[in-house]
């Protein structure tokens, strides 16, 4: 009788070890997806400045966007590590680097400029990378909440102190596509 | 009037498409393993006396030589012990069988043999080990072998078309949650690309300039997300180990080409080389083409030629040659089991295992870019190239296998007589039941009503050709099963002689 009640025990613990690992194995893959977006943020930030220096030269009359850009670039970079400020503050800078190179359409010679060309690749690529970091991260919030609010893992997530994480989300205003006009 | 709605497949999600193909590949996988383990038997008739054998011998050498003649001999002794059941067992079995009356005593003649399978332990444990030292060796020279095989180059700095794909591949790679894969490239006009290396952690891509030139960043994006997907999904190990399970076939038959053909020898010294980790990446080619080689009719044809000295010299040639007689005929029946074994039931649930996983890794690459049309965009841009047929065992890592052509090529690639990928009518139909545009694909329910609708002559043309195939087929498959158990029951005797000898040693 007691070798069952021990056994069952030492099972339960396992289980528990168990449950408490895939939390702590899920919460890290966030911070980890975190990083990654936090790295490919500052790639983008490293490009702006090369990005205004090139178009500077091409368009003297357009000085408001690049004023404006250069804030939105200051406001993310003081936003820090806070998810839903972080997210807005980003997505701004984006509307301003997206308003940017559909200004930089209209000028065939920045167009046709080999740096323009190289920049252009590059900020393409980085916004893709921002999406699919962002769709890890995601992904790894989504998984991660599901584990804290359904059974098992609800029991065990409130007395350890694993709180529902946060989506890196646009705010509302963001979603909708900028509109270009040429 | 077609009814479209009723004609286009209902949707799915990329995530109920990865489980049901991953069921699949699992079942396929698993009929693999038991055909794999089923022709590791029928080969270890042979192969485990002739371990016991070298076994046996090689503790009488060392108690010859003076090495701890004790422990030897101690040794020895147990191996006998060990051998005698199973062989009284055999012995028992043949006995019955000699005296079967009816197949009413078929029972007891195959529990008696069967009491004897202890003896196939030591094949088949060393073709388990051979088998795991060839995966791992596979594994860490693919990259290697593969760009040697394909001239593959890394990118040039400068390149503004072969950034981007870096840049590609560096974007997938994140949202996949994988480190970046290196990148080759490949001078060949072809669009393809293809995936290899060691584990997800380790891999490369190999793109051609061909799929530069023809396709758009996006339909790109659509190509490497399949890679990387597919290698996320653990298709490089996998692609190892079927690789090991055909070489270790090939190295269990090498045994009988040894004195009748040099390249034989060359290959167990490569083989051996390759276990012990020594055997340079580029030359693994050379051991699959080898190891391919011994289980195929090729070296059959250098057995002939060796044996034609009774010919040459008449009273001499037939004397050396007479010893021999029962050696060939072990080896016929082997090399017989083995290439009937590729040929006609290895390749089929291979073919259909890799297919599985090419249509998960499909909806793995829908799942990274949430965008199928990117994929079946790339899909019909490549088809439309009309890709050359080949590529051997490198055809595991790509992403558009070409389908076979000719007869030719079957004999040539013995071991994959089923094709690889699937085709591409019914790819874009599954990624159009993921979200893409219909396009021109056609899922296999109108391939099928598209045949019902078939009138007069050709439904008549077509129904004759199947009442044609069917027997054929049936007789084919009655013929290769006749061979396959006369091969085996050879294998069988054979073994069992060779098993009797180990007790009179």
């Amino acid at each position: 009788m007691a070798w069952w009640i021990l056994g069952l025990a030492a099972l339960v613990l396992v289980l528990l070890v168990l449950l408490y690992n895939g939390l702590v194995t899920a919460r890290n893959r966030i911070r980890n997806a975190w990083s990654q977006i936090e790295v490919q943020l500052q790639r983008r930030s490293d490009l702006i400045p090369d990005l205004v220096e090139t178009a500077r030269g091409y368009m003297q009359h357009e000085s408001g966007i690049f004023d404006r850009i250069l804030e939105a670039r200051r406001q993310a970079t003081a936003a820090g590590s806070a998810v839903p400020a972080r997210a807005a503050a980003e997505a701004a800078l984006g509307r301003q680097v997206q308003g940017l190179l559909a200004l930089a359409e209209a000028v065939p010679a920045l167009r046709a400029s080999e740096t323009m060309q190289t920049l252009q690749e590059e900020l393409a690529t980085t916004e893709n990378r921002i999406a699919f970091a962002r769709q890890f991260f995601n992904d790894a919030v989504l998984d991660f909440n599901n584990r804290t609010q359904t059974l098992p893992g609800s029991l065990l997530a409130g007395p350890l102190g694993f709180a529902p994480e946060t989506y890196f989300e646009a705010p509302a205003e963001a979603k909708a596509k900028p509109v270009v006009r040429f | 009037m077609p009814d479209t709605a009723a004609a286009s497949p209902p949707r799915t999600t990329f995530a109920a498409e990865q489980a049901r193909r991953r069921w699949q590949a699992r079942l396929w996988g698993l009929l693999c393993l038991a055909l794999a383990a089923g022709i590791g038997a029928a080969l270890s008739t042979i192969a485990g006396p002739l371990l016991l054998i070298l076994a046996a011998l090689g503790l009488r050498l060392l108690a010859w030589l003076g090495l701890a003649p004790s422990a030897m001999r101690h040794a020895l002794q147990g191996l006998e012990g060990w051998i005698a059941g199973p062989l009284r067992a055999l012995d028992r079995g043949f006995d019955l069988l000699e005296a079967m009356q009816g197949p009413g005593d078929l029972p007891a003649v195959l529990a008696g043999l069967l009491g004897g399978a202890g003896l196939l332990l030591p094949g088949m444990l060393a073709a388990v080990l051979l088998a795991a030292g060839l995966a791992r060796f596979y594994r860490r020279s693919a990259i290697a072998s593969a760009s040697a095989d394909l001239a593959a180059r890394p990118p040039r700095p400068g390149d503004a078309e072969e950034h981007q794909l870096g840049n590609i591949l560096a974007e997938i790679a994140l949202a996949a949650g994988l480190p970046a894969p290196r990148l080759l490239l490949v001078d060949a006009p072809e669009p393809n690309a293809g995936v290899f290396g060691a584990s997800h952690g380790q891999a490369a891509v190999i793109a051609t300039r061909g799929l530069l030139e023809r396709l758009d960043r996006r339909q790109t994006q659509g190509v490497v997300a399949h890679l990387l997907a597919a290698a996320g999904q653990g298709d490089l190990r996998l692609a190892a180990a079927v690789q090991a399970v055909l070489g270790t076939v090939g190295a269990m038959v090498l045994v009988f080409d040894l004195p009748f053909r040099r390249a034989a020898w060359a290959t167990l010294r490569d083989l051996l080389l390759a276990l012990a980790g020594r055997l340079p990446a580029e030359a693994a080619d050379r051991l699959r083409a080898g190891l391919a080689d011994s289980a195929s009719g090729r070296s059959m044809e250098a057995m002939n030629r060796a044996l034609s000295i009774a010919d040459r010299w008449p009273p001499f040639g037939a004397l050396l040659v007479a010893p021999l007689i029962p050696w060939v005929l072990l080896t016929l029946a082997q090399k017989l089991l083995a290439s009937l074994w590729m040929l006609f039931v290895f390749g089929w649930p291979l073919g259909l295992l890799w297919r599985a996983r090419r249509y998960r890794a499909d909806a793995g690459a829908v799942q990274l870019l949430r965008d199928p049309e990117a994929l079946a965009a790339a899909l019909r841009r490549i088809d439309e190239a009309g890709l050359p047929p080949g590529g051997g065992l490198q055809e595991l890592g790509l992403f558009h296998a070409p389908q076979q052509g000719g007869g030719l090529e079957f004999r040539e690639r013995a071991s994959l007589a089923f094709p690889l990928s699937p085709p591409v009518q019914r790819r874009l139909a599954r990624l159009a039941a993921l979200g893409a545009d219909r396009g021109m694909a056609r899922s296999l329910g109108e391939e099928l009503r598209a045949l019902r609708a078939l009138r007069g002559w050709r439904a008549a043309l077509v129904l004759a050709l199947m009442a044609l195939l069917l027997p054929l087929g049936g007789a084919l498959v009655v013929m290769v099963g006749m061979l396959m158990l006369g091969a085996a029951l050879v294998s069988l005797m054979g073994g069992a002689a060779l098993a009797s000898l180990v007790l009179r040693l």
